[in-house]
């Protein structure tokens, strides 16, 4: 018979989060000998870039505007954010096609491949809505540039990217936002489903 | 600073494209995309440090 405690949600939720993510799968001593290749290491290279790019958005939002277009250390931290980026992506494409090749989804693990691709397409977003909030000459072209393809998918209802102010609420708030948390469940999913093992191991 | 690595590279000039058929691409966007698979090579073949020899059988 349950009792009292076996029922409070705490307790559940508890239980529940144990038995789905144990202490040394969330967190393991070693890893099996064939994640001992460089292509494993484009996974954690996207995290720490993209660990970069928050920490300097966050300076840039400090700022603000004119510090970073008038500033040397403004202009300095702008190339910090945008040179992370490049290498973000630089390493989300490489590893993206090692996990291609490596069918890495095989093993009940396509939430992985799902949350990863979603944060690819979610990324290109907040790229985007990154370039048109520059508030300098690039970001009026690529704006003036991009309304009407934008417009034409209907998507200008809502989406007005000559707003700036619309599209800095979506690049520094709703955009980066959803890529951390998609990123947040993706670690997580890799963790408790362990390292996909090779086809060679699968077929012995 | 600015003015050695500008000297370096000269931007001050209209995109260099690579045109074929509908396709369009900057060389920038070309250069970046073969940086990539060569990385992506490197990585495939290039010894992990601290790895053990695999034990044939
Ligand atoms: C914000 C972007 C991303 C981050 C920070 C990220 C991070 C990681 C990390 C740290 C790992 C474990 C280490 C490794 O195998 O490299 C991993 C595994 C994986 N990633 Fe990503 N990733 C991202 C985007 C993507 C994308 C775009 C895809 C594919 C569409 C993808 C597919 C996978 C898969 C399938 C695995 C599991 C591999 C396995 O179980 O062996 N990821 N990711």
């Amino acid at each position: 018979m349950s009792t009292t405690i076996d029922r409070q949600w705490t307790t559940r939720l508890r239980r529940r989060l144990v038995e789905q993510l144990p202490p040394d799968k969330a967190l393991p001593d070693t890893q099996p000998s064939y994640v001992s290749s460089w292509i494993y290491v484009f996974g954690i290279v996207t995290l720490s870039a993209l660990v970069m790019v928050i920490l300097t958005g966050f300076v840039l939002a400090i700022r603000g505007p004119q510090w970073w277009h008038q500033s040397a250390i403004g202009h300095y931290v702008n190339s910090l954010h945008l040179w992370s980026v490049e290498i973000f992506f630089f390493a989300m494409v490489i590893h993206l096609w090692g996990k291609f090749f490596m069918a890495a989804w095989r093993g009940h693990r396509s939430l992985t491949w799902v949350t990863g691709a979603v944060t690819f397409a979610t990324s290109i977003a907040t790229a985007f809505t990154g370039y048109v909030s520059q508030t300098n000459f690039d970001s009026q072209w690529i704006s003036t540039q991009a309304k009407d393809g934008i417009n034409a998918t209907g998507a200008g209802a809502f989406f007005n990217v000559l707003n700036t102010g619309q599209m800095l609420m979506w690049h520094i708030v709703l955009l980066p936002l959803a890529a951390v948390v998609l990123t947040a469940v993706h670690v997580v999913m890799v963790r408790r489903k362990g390292v996909v093992p090779p086809f060679e191991e699968v077929t012995k | 600073m600015s003015d050695i690595l500008g000297a370096l590279v000269n931007l001050d000039h209209p995109g260099h494209y690579i045109s074929w058929g509908w396709f369009q691409m900057s060389y920038g966007n070309f250069a970046v995309v073969v940086a990539m698979v060569a990385t992506f090579l490197v990585a495939l073949v290039a010894p992990f440090p601290g790895r053990q020899k695999e034990k044939r059988s």
